[in-house]
Formats: structure tokens, sequence, C-alpha cells
């Protein structure tokens, strides 16, 4: 027996039977194509790093989740405050280096208008932390960080190449940036924007020895273990410190006893997208299971046709591992062109999806990401095809093996046909219509969760209002100036012929409002956590007349309402009033209320009610304590370090942002305005997450119900072919065609029904794993059930319908008549 | 019921014609039939003359392409196919060369599968089907699959599930075919003894020896009927 023998009967078998042997190659390029797919999501986002950072050698440092009492930081979460930072900076001896950075939006003038860039702050030895040297001057020295240096600035080499042509004579020059003078002194090298899209790195100058110690921005702290120092040796002497400060400090460290020291690998994707990516693995492999299912049958019925000549050969002398070994050779060629099918098809989806991710403003991934197809992958996707066509050959091949040559022959009721894997291509059909139904509800419940993400139905329309944000730190105007500027600012706006009405508010796109404890004067609750929680958003006076809010009782803001002397007021939405007030919401009127988050903040008395204002952004079924909220006029809260400015789009949002942005410039030059949008489309963006999760999954459910249907339909047509000669002597002996029907749908019906319920097992289970995830909600209700049942079992009647027609069409004389 | 005197089976002008890749294949042309009841009739003639297109006419497993085919004084030849099923479950018992046992039943189930689909309580199902495996000595063997059974032993069986149903005709095609002398001599012995006690039959077989035992010989050339030899024998 000689191996090119074996080929060439291979190749003739090919040859003769094309399609099947093309059909499970591309059964196997789609399965292994989506897994492809996912390795590079893995590999590249989840896994992924800066060429020339070494996200496991760097930790990031935050107080223990568990331990913290959010409330008491004022929801700072787990970020260390920078007094905490310099006292933990003094006392610790595990970490080499021991660095800070915290986000920023920096306004740099650059030929006379401003260009906004995201960026950070960074304690000076952040680049060193990182590993990370210049390409062009320097980063920062020690000392860099005390509050009377001088204001200095790295810049990516994005916009040092874009901005300022290359130029090396940058160095030493100096630019106003956020509304101070600041001196560039470094480039950094080339795609390198950490954490992410980050442009431009300063000092931080704050002086924060004179700072209390439970103010300030929470921050982001990134530090390299000494010599010999583990994460586990790190974390006690950490958490001794950590303790001795909330000893030390009760007022403002209580509870705050431990550390979660964590590699910066895991902490900078955070947990929520890499366990969706995972569920997503999870799902490619079941999609490849269905594949495999299909090959399996695929060789199974290809070497089906071959067993009596086989079992021929084999009574002749010939060797009966003949058989197997030429199904594993044929199971690897098939393996091996749908490998690279599987390859071509990774290829082509992950640009889809980069291209996707890149295309939309919400996700703004780091620059050194993408969802490339890379050696890591293919090394990967190789050994995946190689156990895969192993799984799909080996029970065929085993089957095959042992069969009894005997039986074969002397068995004519059965013909050829004899290969006797009942019960094998039943759980071939179990599996396949279970994976796929279960795929099926994950999709369609992720179809219906963007669905219901896209939901937003203010009373003004979307469409209508353009959205822009601008900063308004205190460097700008500081104090009691601020509320004179904002004044001043819309005024000019106002009396701008070309704008149509100009307001502001704290929402961010005018969808996403912070959440905030409210306390009710008269109704006191015994812990902070025990108030009751509603949206917070502070707006110009004239917000609901410009969106068309009606004030459903009292009154909204009026001139009134401003001064230092005025009383404080505030406007409540519906769904807060009958929260607090449910016999008569009209009660709420003249009730004052407190937000106790901060203690600066006074009582503030409820002037008025509106209606549902979508305060918790879209998105159906939201709870009542997401949609319920709390209006405070801009006048009395003036201390926002970012406001967003809307007006009605009148047709042309860009025109009324050039309009607004020139006024704002006139004021200042450092003034930049960003996140220019209309309403509309910021809700569209906001889906982001839910939208790239819902294609992704719409590719698997419609690549396991293709190949399920297919595989199902080959199963079944094969199952009941073979049961071709009994068919035909039932019919002779008297049974009608709905006899045969009958039969044909009784015999799967247990297979049908078991695959419906254990793939409603499956998404179940699916969207069990998701409903914990943040980023995306898939929607379960009975709807996004019943329509992938529908589907299986509709499929599973066509697969079994196509088989049995033919059988009941069978010329009867011709199968009954003796060989 | 039929009248007195009209045959069991009247066949008139019967045609087939096979079309195959363009190619017409006339295997009956103008057969002229009839089949008494109480008869065993032997169909004879060269390979390819059309013998086992005309049992399956017979059977209603076929339909002809032309000429009338009337079954107890009913017209068949026309028929739709859940009637033809009727039919072939009331009057219609088969005998094949092959058998054609079902291979997941038992002995049992198989012989009780016609009267299953003819709705019959299963309190008379099983008195039939023990009588008619008791015909065929075959009662021991009840609950063996039709594997474990020897072709001698197959072919009974078949020959039982056939005579379940009681049916107005018995078709059989070379049902000695598979077997050899010693097993088809007791198959044919078998059939002798049921068209004494009454059966009308119908016989396809290429052996001498067995035309004899038939009461009536229709010679078969090339489709059409030639010759028809009444046996002495069985007339007296
Ligand atoms: N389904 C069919 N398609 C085409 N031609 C057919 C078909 N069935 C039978 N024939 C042809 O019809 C003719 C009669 O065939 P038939 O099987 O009735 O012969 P037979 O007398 O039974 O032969 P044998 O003694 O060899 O069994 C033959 O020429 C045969 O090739
Ligand atoms: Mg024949």
């Amino acid at each position: 027996m000689s191996f090119t023998n074996d080929l060439k009967v291979g190749m003739r078998q090919f040859g003769r039977n094309p399609g099947s042997m093309i059909m499970a190659i591309m059964a196997f390029s789609l399965g292994l194509g989506l897994v492809g797919l996912m390795l590079t999501l893995v590999f590249g986002v989840v896994k992924g790093h800066p060429e020339n950072i070494d996200f496991d050698e760097i930790y990031v440092l935050q107080w223990d989740e568990s331990t913290r009492h959010l409330w008491k930081s004022g929801g700072q979460f787990g970020f260390i405050r920078p007094k905490d930072f310099r006292d933990i900076d003094e006392r610790q001896e595990v970490f080499e280096n021991f660095a800070f950075m915290r986000n920023h939006t920096f306004n740099v003038v650059i030929d006379k208008y401003a260009e906004r860039f995201e960026g950070s702050f960074v304690s000076h030895d952040l680049f060193d932390t990182l590993g990370v040297k210049p390409h062009l001057g320097s980063f920062f020295q020690k000392g860099d960080d005390e509050p009377d240096r001088l204001k200095k600035a790295v810049i990516s080499y994005d916009i040092w190449k874009n901005h300022f042509e290359s130029r090396e004579t940058i160095i030493g020059q100096s630019f106003n940036i956020n509304g101070q003078a600041a001196t560039i002194i470094g480039v950094a090298p080339e795609g390198f924007d950490f954490p992410s899209r980050n442009d431009v790195w300063m000092n931080d100058t704050t002086d924060y020895i004179n700072m209390s110690r439970i103010d300030g921005n929470g921050l982001f702290v990134l530090a390299t273990l000494k010599e010999g120092q583990t994460l586990a040796s790190a974390l006690a002497p950490m958490n001794t410190i950590a303790k001795s400060m909330s000893e030390e400090y009760p007022e403002t460290n209580t509870g705050y006893i431990a550390f979660e020291i964590t590699p910066l690998s895991e902490n900078f994707i955070g947990e929520d997208f890499p366990r969706m990516v995972y569920i997503l693995v999870a799902c490619s492999l079941m999609v490849l299971l269905i594949a495999c299912t299909n090959v399996a049958n695929l060789t199974l019925s290809r070497a089906t046709t071959r067993v009596k000549e086989l079992a021929i050969r084999a009574s002749l002398g010939g060797k009966r591992q003949r058989l197997v070994f030429q199904m594993l050779v044929e199971g690897l060629a098939v393996a091996f062109f749908g490998g690279i099918g599987g390859l071509i098809i990774a290829i082509w989806t992950s640009k889809m999806i980069w291209a996707f991710v890149l295309s939309a403003s919400y996700a703004n991934p780091p620059r050194w990401m993408s969802m490339d197809v890379d050696l890591t992958t293919i090394g990967y996707l190789a050994l995946i095809t190689l156990v895969a066509s192993i799984i799909a050959s080996i029970v065929p091949a085993l089957r095959a093996s042992r069969t009894d040559v005997n039986e074969i022959l002397k068995d004519n009721s059965r013909g050829a046909s004899s290969l006797k894997m009942g019960v094998f291509s039943k759980i071939l059909v179990l599996a396949q219509l279970s994976v796929s139904c279960g795929l099926l509800i994950a999709t369609t419940a992720m179809v219906n969760g963007a669905k219901e993400a896209a939901v937003f139905e203010p009373p003004y329309d979307p469409s209508e209002i353009m959205t822009a944000r601008f900063d308004f730190p205190e460097s700008y105007f500081p104090g009691e100036q601020r509320g004179e500027a904002i004044r001043r600012l819309q005024e000019l706006m106002e009396l701008n012929p070309n704008l149509e009405g100009v307001g502001f508010s704290t929402s961010v796109d005018m969808l996403f409002n912070w959440d905030s404890r409210w306390a009710l004067r008269g109704r006191e609750a015994a812990t902070r956590e025990d108030y009751i929680q509603a949206r917070n958003e502070i707006v110009s006076d004239n917000y609901f007349e410009l969106l068309d809010i009606p004030i459903l009782y009292g009154r909204g803001f009026e001139a009134m309402d401003r001064g230092e002397n005025a009383e404080k007021v505030c406007v409540i939405n519906e769904q807060l009033a009958k929260r607090l007030w449910p016999d008569d919401i009209q009660d709420a009127i003249g009730q004052q209320i407190r937000d106790v988050y901060s203690d600066t903040i006074p009582w503030s008395t409820i002037i008025g009610i509106v209606p549902d204002t979508k305060m918790a952004g879209p998105g159906a079924n939201k709870t009542d304590e997401q949609l319920g909220g709390v209006y405070r006029p801009l006048s009395s809260a003036n201390d926002q370090p970012s406001l967003t400015v809307f007006a009605k789009t009148g047709g042309n949002p860009t025109a009324q942002a050039d309009q607004i942005r020139a006024i704002l410039h006139n004021e200042d030059e450092s003034f930049a305005l960003y996140r220019i949008k209309t309403v509309a489309s910021a809700v569209k963006e906001s889906q982001f997450g839910v939208i790239f999760f819902r294609n992704i999954f719409g590719m698997f459910g419609a690549a396991a119900f293709l190949l399920a249907s297919i595989g199902v339909y080959g199963v079944m047509d094969f199952s009941i072919r073979q049961k071709f000669q009994e068919y035909s002597i039932r019919q002779a002996l008297g049974a009608g065609r709905q006899t045969i029907f009958k039969h044909v749908f009784k015999m799967s019906s247990w297979q049908i029904i078991l695959g419906v319920v254990i793939g409603s097992a499956i998404g179940y289970g699916i969207l069990g794993l998701m409903t914990q995830n943040q980023m995306v909600s898939p929607s379960a209700n009975p709807a996004i059930f019943i329509i992938p049942i529908l589907l299986i079992v509709g499929v599973s009647i066509a697969a079994l319908y196509a088989p049995a027609r033919y059988v009941v069409n069978a010329n009867l004389a011709d199968t009954l008549r003796g060989e | 019921m039929s009248e007195i005197n009209s045959p069991l089976i009247h066949l008139k002008d019967i045609s087939k014609v096979f079309l195959t890749d363009e190619i017409e294949t006339h295997a009956l042309s103008g057969i002229n039939l009839d089949i008494n009841e109480g008869e065993f009739l032997s169909i004879s003639g060269p390979s390819g003359c059309g013998k086992s297109t005309l049992l399956s006419i017979l059977g209603l497993l076929d339909s002809p392409s032309a000429g009338s085919y009337s079954l107890a004084g009913r017209e068949v030849a026309s028929l739709n196919n859940n009637e033809r099923s009727r039919i072939r479950n009331l009057d219609v018992g088969f005998i094949f060369q092959s058998f054609n046992l079902i291979g997941d039943l038992t002995v049992y189930e198989n012989v009780e599968l016609p009267l299953v689909y003819r709705g019959l309580k299963a309190s008379e199902r099983k008195t039939r089907v023990l009588e008619a495996l008791e015909k065929v000595q075959m009662s021991h063997r009840q609950s063996h699959y039709p594997h474990q059974l020897s072709g001698g032993q197959q072919q009974r069986v078949a020959v039982a599930r056939a005579l379940g149903g009681t049916p107005r005709i018995l078709l059989a095609d070379e049902p000695t075919g598979n077997l050899d002398s010693k097993n088809g001599g007791k198959v044919m012995e078998m059939l002798q003894e049921l068209n004494k006690e009454g059966a009308t039959i119908c016989m396809v077989t290429h052996d001498e020896r067995y035309n004899d035992m038939a009461s009536r010989i229709v010679h078969l050339f090339d489709g059409k009927v030639v010759d028809e030899t009444v046996a002495a024998v069985a007339q007296a």
C-alpha cells in the first residue's frame, strides 16, 4: 500500500465528487475564518500593547474596590488622590518607578487658532516608568512636578509632523496651551500615544502640598517593581502603608486599607471588553464545531459510498486500515485548503471590522492597536485547524474501520450503506441544531439590543439640535469671573443674528448626565447610599424653552434666580417627582433637595416639574433611577470645567458651530470647540459598542445558521437516503405518502425538540454571561428566543422534507426489484 | 365484490415505455391478460422480455403507459398515489427475489407492518401475524432480525408478510432466485400449498421445474404475450 496510490485514489474521489469536498473546504473556511477573526481581536486588542512598552512589567496601583467607600471620595472610584500619592510615594519601598498621569484636554494655539488635543498631565518619571525614549529633545526631569516650575510639554510624533512640519527647532519654543505659556521640550517616538490617542503630555505643577486631602482629580498610578520584587511580595507592604494612612487620616482615608495592583496588560483594556471577546471566541469555536460536524458528515457519506468497494478489496486481501488512512489524508487536505480559506476570511473580516472601529468616533482606539492577522494569529489558527481536522475525520474514520467487512458483503438489504452510524449522525444533527440555535438567540438578542440602544425620543427633534463642547477651566476665568464670563458668552451668542438661540448644559452631547444622590429636606436617610439616586444636569436658563420642553407644573428658571443672594432653585422631571411624591407630584413644588455628594452645594427649592426628558440618554428599558433627574441653573453652579453648547441647527450644524467658535475665539484665543455634531448623530455614535458586537454576532449567527442548515440537510438527507430501500418497502406494503412523511418527521422530531431545548439553554447561558457587561445590553424578551427557534424548526423541517419527498417519489418497481 | 365469472384481474392493451436518455424502451406492448380467482399463474420468458415490469404493474408499484387494468372489477390504472397504496395494502401481497425485509425490524414486526398500515387493532394483528408465521414455520424466530436468518428463512418470513394481509393476489418475482434448490423447493411447496387453500398467485420464475407447479403459464417475448399453456395436472 503506497501513499501515492492513496493520493491517487483520493484525487479520483475528488474528481468524481468535487462538490462534497468543496463543501467541506468551504465549511472549514467559514468556521476557521471566524475563529481567526477572533484571534486578531484577542492578540491585537485584548492582549495587544505598543511595540516598545512592556504591559506585563508595568503595574497599575488603585484602591481595592472591595474595601473602599466610594462616596467618601466623592465618587473618585479606585483612583488615588494627589495628596495620597505623595504620601505613598514617600513611604513605599517596593517600586522602582512610581509615576502618575491624569487625562486632560489641551488647547494649543498654533498659528493664532486653538487646536484641541487629548493629553495628560504626568509626573516627571512617567516616561521612565514606561521605558520610552524621546524621538527628539528630552522628557521631564526630577523637580518638574514642583508648583513653581515652568510649564513644559511633550508632543506626539503625529502633531509634530502634521502641525509643525517636523521642524527640529520646535524644541524650546513656547506656545499658549490652555491659556498659559508652555515650552515644548520633546517629541515622543513615532506611534506613541499612551494611554490612548494622547498627543500632549505636560508636567503637573499643581500645588498638591497645599491641597486638602480630599481634593484633586484621581490619578492613574503606574509603577515598575524593584529587582527581586513580585506582585505578591509587593502587596503586603503596600497594604501596611494604606492601613497606617487610614489611621493617620481618618477623616478622608477610613476604609482605604488595601490596594489593588494589576499588570497594565489587564488594567488597560478593562474587564468588560475581554469578557465579551472571550464569549465571542467561545462562539466562534462553536461555529467551527458546526463546521467540523459538517465536514465529518461529508467525509462519512463519501466513505459510505466507498465502503463496499473497500470491503471487496479487503476480502481480496487488502488491508482494512487503508480506508482510515485515506480518510485521514483526505481530512488533512480539506483542512489545509480550509485553513487557507479561513485565513483569507479572517484577513478580510478583520480589516472590515477594524475599518468600522476607526470610522466610529466613539471607539477611538490607541494608535498601536490593530486587528492584523500576524504570525501569532496564523500559528494559533494552524494549530486549531489541525485539531479541527482531526475531530472532523477521526470519528468517521473509526466508524468506517469498525464495520464488519463480512456483514457488508453479506447484507443485501441495505446495499452499500451499511455504515451503521445512526447514533453518530443523530448526535451530529443535535450538535448542529443546538449550537446554531444558541448562537442565533445571542444574535437576535444583540440585534434587539442595538435597536433598543437607538431609542431616544426627547420632546425635541434630535436631528435639529447641534451640540458641541468647550473647556472652560479655572485657568481661563478663575472664581468669581466665571459666572460673568458665561453670561457674556451667552449674550454674545444670543445677539448673533445667525444663531437661532443658544443654550448651555453639562450634559455630554446632550445625552449623558452624571448620577448623584439627593437628600430631601425633612426625610433623612441613614447613610449616603440610602439617599435617592437621580441624574444631575446643569443648564442655562433658556434650556427648556429652546428645546420645547414644557413646564408641567410651577415655572422654569428666570432672571430672578440669578445672583449671589437669589434663592437656590431647581427643576425636576416627572420620574423623580413620581418617586418622591407618588400621591401628587405637584406636592414637589416648594420642597428642597440637595446633592449629598457635595458638602458645598446648598439646598435648592424645587420650582418646576418637566416631563420625561430622557436624562439617561438613548436606550430602552431604563430603570426609574436612571430616568429621574434634577436640573439646576448654570447661573448658580458655574464651576464646571467643560460645557456643552447647543443650538438649533437651522439645517447646517457646521455653520452654527463656526459662528459659535468665532464668538468663543473672540473672547479668548485659547478656547477650542470640539465634539461638534447633531444630537441625532451623537445617539448613533453612542451605540458603537452594541453595534460592534451586534455585527460580529450577526456574522456568527449567519455563519452558524448557514452551516447548520447545510449540515442538518446533509445529515438528514444522508440518513434518509440510507433508508431509501426501507421506505420503498414500506410503500410497497401500503404506506401512503403521509405515512412516510409522518414516519420521517416523527423519527427526527425528538432531535429537533432536544436541539431547540439545548440551544435555548446555550443561548440563555451566553446572554447570562453578556448581561454582566456594561458595554452592551443584549435585550432579553421572549421574541429573541421564539424567532431563532422558529428558524431552526423551519430549517429542520425543510431539511427533512426534501429527502422525504425524494423517497416518496422513488420508482418502487426499480428499487425493489432484485439486484 | 366481483361478479361471477368476471376475472379477478383484467388487463387490456397494457403497454409500458421507459424513457431513458431519450431512448425509448418498449418493455410491454399490448398485453391482454385475465387472471381468475384461485389461479396459480406463472409468467415465463427470456431475460428482458418484460416479466418484472408486468408484475410491477400488476402490483401497482408502477403504472402502465397505456391500457386499462381492472382489479376485482375496479379500474386501477389511473389511481392517485394514496389510493394505489391502499390497494397494495389491502389486495396485493409481494414476494421479492431479494426478500426486501426491513433490517431494523424483527421478524414479527416485519410481518406486522402491512397490518399496521391497514389500521388493524393490535390484538387482531397479533393473531394474524402468528397465524402467518405458523404457516411458514417461522413462529420460533419471531423476535429475530432478518440478518440473523438464512436466505430461505428470510424468504419464508417475506411470504408470511405477504400472507398476513390475506391479499386477493400474491405476486412473486423470482422468489427462489436468491435461494439454493433445497430452500427454493421449500418456498415453492409453500406457495403451492397456499394456492390449494385458495390463494391467487402470479409468479415469475426462470426455473422450469417450478413452472410446472402453476396452473397456467404465460409466455412473454419482447413485451408481448406469445403463448399460453394450461397445465393439465392443475386443471384436474
Ligand atoms: N426503470 C427502467 N428504465 C428503463 N428501462 C427499464 C426499466 N425497467 C425495465 N426496463 C427495461 O424494460 C425491459 C423489461 O425489463 P424487465 O425487468 O421487465 O425484464 P425481465 O423480463 O424481468 O428480465 P429478467 O428475466 O432479466 O429479470 C428491459 O429491456 C429493461 O431494460
Ligand atoms: Mg425480472
